[in-house]
């Protein structure tokens, strides 16, 4: 049933996400240059930075997908949205979670209102609230175009959130912002998380292309049911 | 190499959910292949 | 045209709440509670409670207008009303501003009884303070009416509704309960709202954001 379009999209960023990962991987554990400061812990921000990256991404995916299904009605928009949306909370997550274990070691706590950190957490449920409506829907069509409407006002919440939170913290004193090298990252690190950052947008990529094979599939069997 | 459990934890947990997700899509994918073979076979 | 259709919706919703006033009391009492349980929750030192005033003052707000919020949209749904609204006017706009200002209006005044009586609890002077609250007040509930209204009418065509609203709701709102709380705190400390202009900014923005999309958007929340 997959055209040989899609096989070929589907090895190509298969192929050439795992060829990122692998480097990214060695480079992040080995490669890169331990933290003045933090000591080897510090490489978690290779893992930590990326995913949430992918997070915003998805997000950002599922905005531009929702707003396309409720101008146009394609039923293929919204097949992007939420297949981008499952994929976000996947990412956020990991994000979340590596974080916390970076904080601990690093600040001795598990969660700080690190204004980055806490905007991701935000995310994080907005996401769980959209995959939840679209579940929540007695018919397909009704939980898509709601959801396509959640999609929009999120996004529009986040830069209002991260802002929000931002000068929240700045009134009062906590421990500060995860961050590694200094003020300015050196230059080796740097090179590292940009490898890790492209390696983890190529997956996400290939990740969506498999879900929204998915996505088809199941639809094509559904309407395959009804007819016989 | 200080801190090394926790360095070990937040890969290992990250591949493993992506690895988990990666799963997760296949054995769907299988689970749909089946049951359009089924139909075949029943055509 | 526009403002003829608002304000019908308005008079019409103002109209709904005030005939059945008996939910209206239902809302006060539970904000009331709220307001005591929190207190309980939080210890018997009043100079504590002091401390946290502005916070509890908007967390009993926020749990008292999800209450308001899924009620009022509740109401429409069991007599296919909205469907009825939408299509004697051919946009929707009209009846989700008509309802944003009615939710704002319905929920200030329970807001004012709450805060008549957080200021009775804690010893408050609210009457030098009353034009500057009043405007954070609004502020503050314009935004959480704005999104909550669209999203009330998400929430009540699926299932779970109850606990879906507070869940899609509450994350979208920190922005606004950051700000109100910052500048509720500035008010009652005695600092005066020129110290916070920034946050007042953020929620006027916010305000006009929210609306802004849901102007936007609520006709595909509102198609039957």
């Amino acid at each position: 049933m997959m055209t040989r379009s899609t096989h070929v999209c589907r090895a190509v960023l298969g192929w050439s996400s795992l060829g990122l990962l692998l480097p990214g991987l060695f480079a992040a554990l080995i490669l890169a240059p331990p933290d003045a400061v933090q000591g080897n812990v510090q490489r978690i921000m290779y893992v930590h930075v990326p995913a949430a990256w992918v997070g915003f991404l998805a997000f950002f995916v599922v905005f531009v997908g929702s707003v396309l299904y409720l101008v146009r009605g394609t039923p293929g928009w919204d097949s992007l949205a939420a297949a981008s949306a499952e994929i976000g909370v996947l990412f956020t997550a990991q994000a979340i979670v590596a974080g916390a274990i970076w904080g601990k070691p690093t600040w001795g706590t598990w969660w700080t209102w690190d204004p980055r950190l806490t905007t991701t957490a935000i995310l994080l449920l907005i996401y769980a609230g959209y995959l939840l409506l679209r579940s929540m829907a007695s018919e397909a069509r009704r939980g898509a175009r709601l959801a396509a409407v959640l999609g929009i006002v999120g996004f529009v919440d986040i830069p209002i959130t991260y802002m929000s939170v931002l000068w929240w913290r700045t009134l009062h004193q906590g421990p500060s912002i995860l961050r590694s090298g200094g003020p300015t990252m050196a230059t080796p690190m740097l090179l590292v998380l940009l490898l890790n950052v492209l390696a983890f947008s190529v997956l996400y990529g290939y990740l969506l292309v498999r879900r929204l094979d998915l996505q088809r599939l199941e639809t094509h069997m559904l309407a395959v049911t009804r007819e016989g | 190499m200080d801190n090394w459990p926790y360095i070990v934890a937040a890969y290992a947990l990250t591949g493993l959910s992506l690895l988990g997700y990666l799963w997760y899509l296949r054995q769907a994918e299988r689970r749909i292949r089946c049951e359009q073979e089924t139909r075949h076979v029943q055509q | 045209m526009f403002w003829r259709q608002t304000w019908a919706v308005l008079v019409k919703d103002l109209t709904v709440e005030w005939r059945t006033r008996q939910a209206f009391n239902a809302v006060i009492g539970f904000a009331v509670l709220v307001l005591f349980i929190f207190s309980f929750a939080l210890g018997p030192q009043t100079a504590r409670q002091r401390d946290v005033a502005a916070g509890l003052l908007w967390l009993a707000f926020v749990f008292t207008g999800l209450l308001g919020l899924g009620r009022a949209l509740q109401v429409e749904q069991e007599n296919h009303c909205l469907e009825g609204l939408v299509l004697l006017n051919r946009t929707c706009t009209a009846v989700y501003v008509g309802k944003v200002l009615a939710t704002v209006l319905f929920l200030v005044s329970v807001e004012v009884v709450i805060l008549v009586l957080l200021a009775v609890l804690y010893n408050i002077d609210l009457w030098q303070h009353l034009p500057a609250l009043g405007l954070v007040m609004g502020l503050g509930t314009g935004g959480f009416a704005a999104v909550g209204t669209l999203y009330a009418a998400m929430t009540v065509q699926v299932r779970a509704r109850e606990i879906l609203l507070p869940l899609l709701l509450l994350p979208i709102m920190v922005p606004i309960l950051l700000a109100s709380v910052q500048a509720t705190a500035a008010v009652l400390a005695d600092q005066g709202l020129a110290s916070v202009t920034g946050w007042l900014k953020l929620l006027g923005v916010c305000d006009v954001i929210f609306l802004t999309v849901g102007c936007l958007t609520c006709d595909r929340v509102f198609e039957p």
